[in-house]
């Protein structure tokens, strides 16, 4: 039924395939994939159902193998070429010693079955079947070259017996007769199993078309979509069907499983005995170790494929068990008949064995080809409850979206009764608050919200500065009204001031009536003083008058300062009124402006009254100044021996004298002219002076001739006085320009007659020491030297005669160097003298040559 | 009793500074007026200024007799005004009148005296006034005429007069009057109070 996989056990159970042939693996799966449809869906479901891959991967070759035929040829014929070689290299060493005959023989008849299974075979149409066909026939001929060279291989041990060779012989040949008939009934088995397969092709087909109607049930289950919730307890069920199938066909793999091995181990067991008893029977034992292995392997893929029947599996094992019954019975028989290779009936006995065994084979094959297409069916019914569980799985997503989306929409229409609620409530609000049709929208309401939140904040800012306002206001107020009240406090005040500036003003005017008063009565007084003035010049006017002008004064400055407070207070308290009471003190300004008019007034004329008074004291001090006094109480005085007196008395004596003198002249002319003729005056003087006899000058001529005689001696001593006052001051001047000169050029310079001059130096040993200097001509003051007072001096000075005198012809010069040479000297003498103290003794007679 | 003496001793104080500062400025106008010749003054170092002293004896003899005597009525503080009248000698006219005003300083009305001036800012006082009359000659019409002068003593009635001594006319400046106050000095006792009037020459 499943070559690909049975080549594959039988390979693995004689050397691993993939080591020889990775394709064998590889090939199927790639196949299968590349053409099989299906594969997807039945991927899934093998992932989904957890099947082990191989197994999932089986089916799929069965399913791909019909429609790629080549494939399979060239996958499977290295394998079919190569057991045989290796088949051939285990039981080697026997064809090389085995004879012709013989060998023909079997060959012979092997075509012989060749042909006639050539022959049976017409009626299998697929290639597939053909191949599986081959293989089993090249199996069978294996086999019974097996026997052949097992036989070959007895038979020598037989040969040195004549008989027992024979029989052996015999029985030989009737085993190879049984053989015969065994793959004869294989064969015809394997017809059946070829004709099954037919059938199970036929079963798909069928199963094809179910396939097509569960499509449709399938569109109508998606057609019938609010049936799901029975779908899912139908799939629920099947699921839990299916997972109980699961377990039982777990557990029945399980026991299969231990069963095999159990089974195996028997056969080992088996192998092992009949190795050990007989070499001749391990051919046998061999094919039907084969027999049992493919079996094993149906086994397997019923046991895979038919996991949910398990009583089905349990049948088969039973059946297995009792095809290994049979293969004891048939092993016991192949050992009866070693035993009867002695004995003779053992043949039959093993002979109908056999045909029981074959029976009981076919029965078994048909029962596995029904098992095969309940199994088909069932995977199909599997994949297409897969398929409807991922289906249903979808479902039920989509069931538990299709919640969700219930959910939201029922959230939704919640949602969308609150909004539209809402929109009532909010157009309700319109309608009723707004009352405009302009509001239709909230964006407007919105806009009309943020323009009133925005007019409300102004209105708001505009009221805390209003409030700011008012408070300022108030404390505006406050101050204001504590303003009032101190003003009406000062109000009240300056009336006060005011009532007690009224009496002072009444007290002033009072005043005021007295100082005119009184200026009158000065005035008057004046007036008088005035004309007593003018009666009596001389008198003790003055002194009184200044009394009077003083008090005048004093009277004078006493109304200036109370002006001046006038002036002042009237001033002060209309400003003080203005800024308490305007209402109540109006009639009090008035009548206090017309006092302070009136005071005004008062004080113009006041200020005319100083004025004249001013002017009146500017008089009376000009005449102050001029030296006017009060007769009464001051005196004037002189001393009697003034200048002035003196002046005039010196004067009035000249004049007396010269009166008397003349009065005396006057009184002789007349005694003249009474005494002689009358002449002219001129005459008579001379006449007097001519005729001088004693007595004719009068006496007061002579007097006034002494009198000048004196004046004239007088002035004589006061220019004698003066002429020796200028000598003094001469004297002193020319000591003092001497003393000057002495010191100054260290010369003392004595002036002698004729112009010359001497000079003796300060510094000379001897008063002689001096030089003689004559002046020029016209006595321009060049100056000669004209000798010395010594020779000694002289010549001891000559060089410097010579040079500055002589060469040089300057004095100065000359008189400077002697200085020096002179200075020298009486350092050189050890003690530096002293300036000789100039001897002032004739100094008179120096300055008489002056 | 203290007091009146210590008021006595600084009045005697006070009268000699005053009587030499006439002595001085008499001098000085005599000088500056040209009534004597310059020749017959000297200098003379007083109150920190050279001043002209004349040496004339018979003017010497006279201003000391004029000065004991006012220094006597100053010590009675009977004098009231010294005047120095610039006489012409031909016409006699009164030409200038230097009036030096004597106040005595009576104690204030409460009975404390004022503060004492030192002799020394008495002295700067006098300068000034020095200083004036020295200055007064730029304002002053010139003296052609020869002069002379007198001096004339305002006395209280009262005051002993001794015999050589008169009664004497004042002395006014009969036309064309101007008067100049000059500045004025006070010791602790008196106050001075200058002042020169002279007669404009307006015919001129």
């Amino acid at each position: 039924m499943n070559p690909p996989s049975k080549r594959h056990r039988t390979a693995s159970a004689v050397c691993d395939p993939r080591a020889d042939n990775p394709f064998l693996v590889a090939t199927p799966a790639s196949a299968a994939s590349k053409n099989d449809e299906n594969a997807p869906p039945s991927a899934s479901l093998s992932s989904y159902t957890g099947a082990p891959t191989t197994a999932a991967r089986r089916p799929l070759a069965t399913v791909a193998r019909p429609r790629a035929p080549t494939a399979l040829h060239a996958s499977g014929y290295p394998a079919t070429v190569h057991r045989p070689s290796m088949l051939h290299s285990v039981v080697a060493p026997t064809p090389g010693r085995r004879d012709l005959p013989d060998t023909s023989l079997l060959d012979s008849a092997r075509v012989a079955r060749w042909l006639d299974a050539a022959v049976g075979s017409p009626d299998r149409s697929t290639s597939a079947h053909l191949a599986s066909q081959r293989q089993l026939t090249t199996e069978k001929s294996n086999a019974e070259r097996a026997e052949a060279s097992r036989s070959d291989s007895a038979s020598p041990s037989g040969t040195g017996a004549g008989r027992k060779d024979l029989e052996a012989l015999e029985a030989r040949n009737k085993a190879s007769d049984l053989a015969y008939q065994l793959a004869m009934q294989r064969s015809e088995a394997e017809r059946k199993l070829t004709e099954a397969a037919t059938f199970a092709q036929r079963l798909q087909q069928q199963l094809k078309e179910k396939i097509q109607r569960i499509e449709k049930l399938e569109t109508d289950r998606r057609y019938l979509f609010d049936r799901a919730n029975e779908a899912d307890t139908l799939l629920r069920q099947s699921k839990d069907e299916l997972e109980q199938m699961q377990a039982e066909k777990n557990a029945a793999m399980l026991k299969q499983q231990r069963e095999n091995a159990r089974i195996s181990e028997q056969l080992h067991e088996m192998q092992e005995a009949q190795r050990a008893r007989e070499s001749g029977t391990s051919h046998q034992l061999r094919m039907l170790q084969t027999k049992v292995s493919g079996l094993e392997d149906q086994l397997a893929a019923s046991r895979s494929q038919l996991q949910q029947q398990m009583q089905i599996a349990d049948t088969n094992k039973r059946r297995e068990e009792e095809a290994h019954e049979a293969l004891a019975k048939a092993e016991q028989a192949l050992q009866r008949l070693r035993v009867s290779g002695e004995g003779g009936d053992d043949a039959d006995v093993a002979a109908a064995q056999l045909r029981n065994q074959t029976s009981q084979v076919q029965a078994l094959e048909e029962r596995n080809r029904k098992l095969t297409r309940e199994l088909e069916q069932l995977r199909v019914k599997h994949r297409d409850v897969a398929v409807l569980e991922e289906e249903k799985l979808r479902l039920e997503a989509r069931a538990a979206q299709v919640d969700a989306y219930r959910q939201r929409c029922d959230e939704l229409e919640a949602e969308c009764i609150m909004l539209r609620k809402e929109k009532e409530e909010w157009a309700g609000f319109s309608s009723t608050q707004a009352g405009d049709a302009s509001i239709d929208s909230p964006y407007k309401m919105s806009a009309a919200l943020a323009s009133q939140r925005f007019q409300l904040a102004s209105l708001t800012e505009r009221q805390g500065a209003l409030q700011a306002e008012l408070r300022r206001s108030e404390t505006a107020l406050a101050s204001a009204e504590a303003q009032v009240a101190e003003l009406e406090q000062r109000c009240r005040a300056v009336e006060a001031e005011r009532e007690q500036d009224q009496r002072e003003l009444k007290r002033y005017q009072h005043t005021k009536v007295l100082a005119q008063k009184e200026v009158a009565f000065l005035r008057e007084q004046l007036k008088s003083y005035d004309l007593e003035e003018a009666t009596h010049m001389a008198g003790n006017y003055d002194a009184q008058k200044t009394a009077r002008i003083e008090q005048l004064e004093q009277l004078l400055d006493e109304y200036k300062q109370r002006l001046d407070q006038k002036a002042s207070a009237p001033e002060a308290t209309p400003i003080k009124d203005a800024d308490a009471s305007k209402s109540s003190s109006a009639d009090e300004k008035e009548t206090l402006q017309a006092e302070l008019e009136k005071l005004r007034k008062e004080n113009a004329s006041l200020q005319r009254q100083t004025e004249s008074l001013d002017r009146e004291v500017g008089a009376l001090e000009q005449a102050l100044g001029r030296g006017d006094y009060d007769r009464k109480t001051t005196r004037v005085l002189q001393f009697v021996d003034n200048p002035a007196k003196r002046d005039f008395g010196i004067r009035e004596n000249a004049f007396k004298a010269l009166k008397e003198e003349n009065q005396q002249l006057l009184n002789q002319l007349e005694a003249l002219q009474a005494s002689g003729a009358p002449v002219n005056a001129d005459v008579m003087a001379h006449a007097a002076e001519s005729t001088a006899t004693g007595d004719v000058v009068p006496r007061q001529c002579l007097l006034n001739a002494q009198q000048e005689l004196r004046q004239l001696e007088e002035q004589l001593a006061v220019k004698n006085k003066r002429m020796q006052r200028l000598k003094e001051v001469f004297a002193a001047k020319g000591r003092e320009f001497r003393e000057a000169v002495y010191s100054l050029l260290g010369y003392k310079l004595d002036f002698l007659e004729n112009g010359r001059v001497r000079l003796t130096s300060a510094y000379a040993s001897r008063d002689d020491d001096s030089f003689l200097f004559r002046s020029d001509e016209d006595d321009h003051g060049t100056m000669e030297l004209l000798g010395s007072g010594n020779d000694v001096f002289a010549r001891s000075l000559a060089q410097h005669i010579r040079v500055w005198v002589a060469e040089r012809g300057s004095i100065p010069a000359f008189l400077s160097a002697v200085t020096l040479e002179l200075v020298t000297r009486q350092s050189g003498n050890g003690a530096i003298v002293g300036m000789r103290t100039m001897d002032m003794a004739n100094d008179s007679t120096s300055l008489g040559s002056f | 009793m203290a007091t009146s003496q210590a008021h006595k001793i600084t009045l005697k104080g006070s009268t000699q500074l005053v009587v030499e500062f006439f002595e001085y400025s008499i001098h000085s106008i005599l000088f500056q007026r040209g009534l004597y010749p310059p020749e017959d003054f000297k200098m003379a170092k007083k109150y920190g200024l050279n001043m002209m002293v004349s040496t004339d004896d018979s003017l010497q003899t006279y201003l000391k007799q004029v000065m004991s005597q006012l220094e006597a009525w100053m010590m009675e503080g009977k004098v009231k005004r010294l005047v120095l009248a610039v006489l012409s000698k031909a016409t006699r006219d009164v030409l200038e009148r230097w009036q030096f005003d004597i106040q005595v300083l009576k104690e204030t009305p409460d009975g404390e005296s004022r503060p004492a001036k030192s002799e020394k800012e008495v002295h700067t006082e006098i300068q000034a006034i020095i200083r004036q009359i020295t200055a007064s000659v730029t304002f002053l019409p010139i003296l052609e005429e020869a002069c002379t002068f007198n001096i004339l003593v305002y006395t209280d009635h009262d005051a002993q007069v001794p015999t050589s001594w008169h009664d004497a006319d004042p002395h006014y400046i009969q036309k064309n009057e101007e008067q100049v106050r000059l500045r004025s000095f006070s010791t602790n006792v008196h106050k001075v109070e200058a002042m020169v009037a002279y007669r404009l020459d307006q015919d001129i």
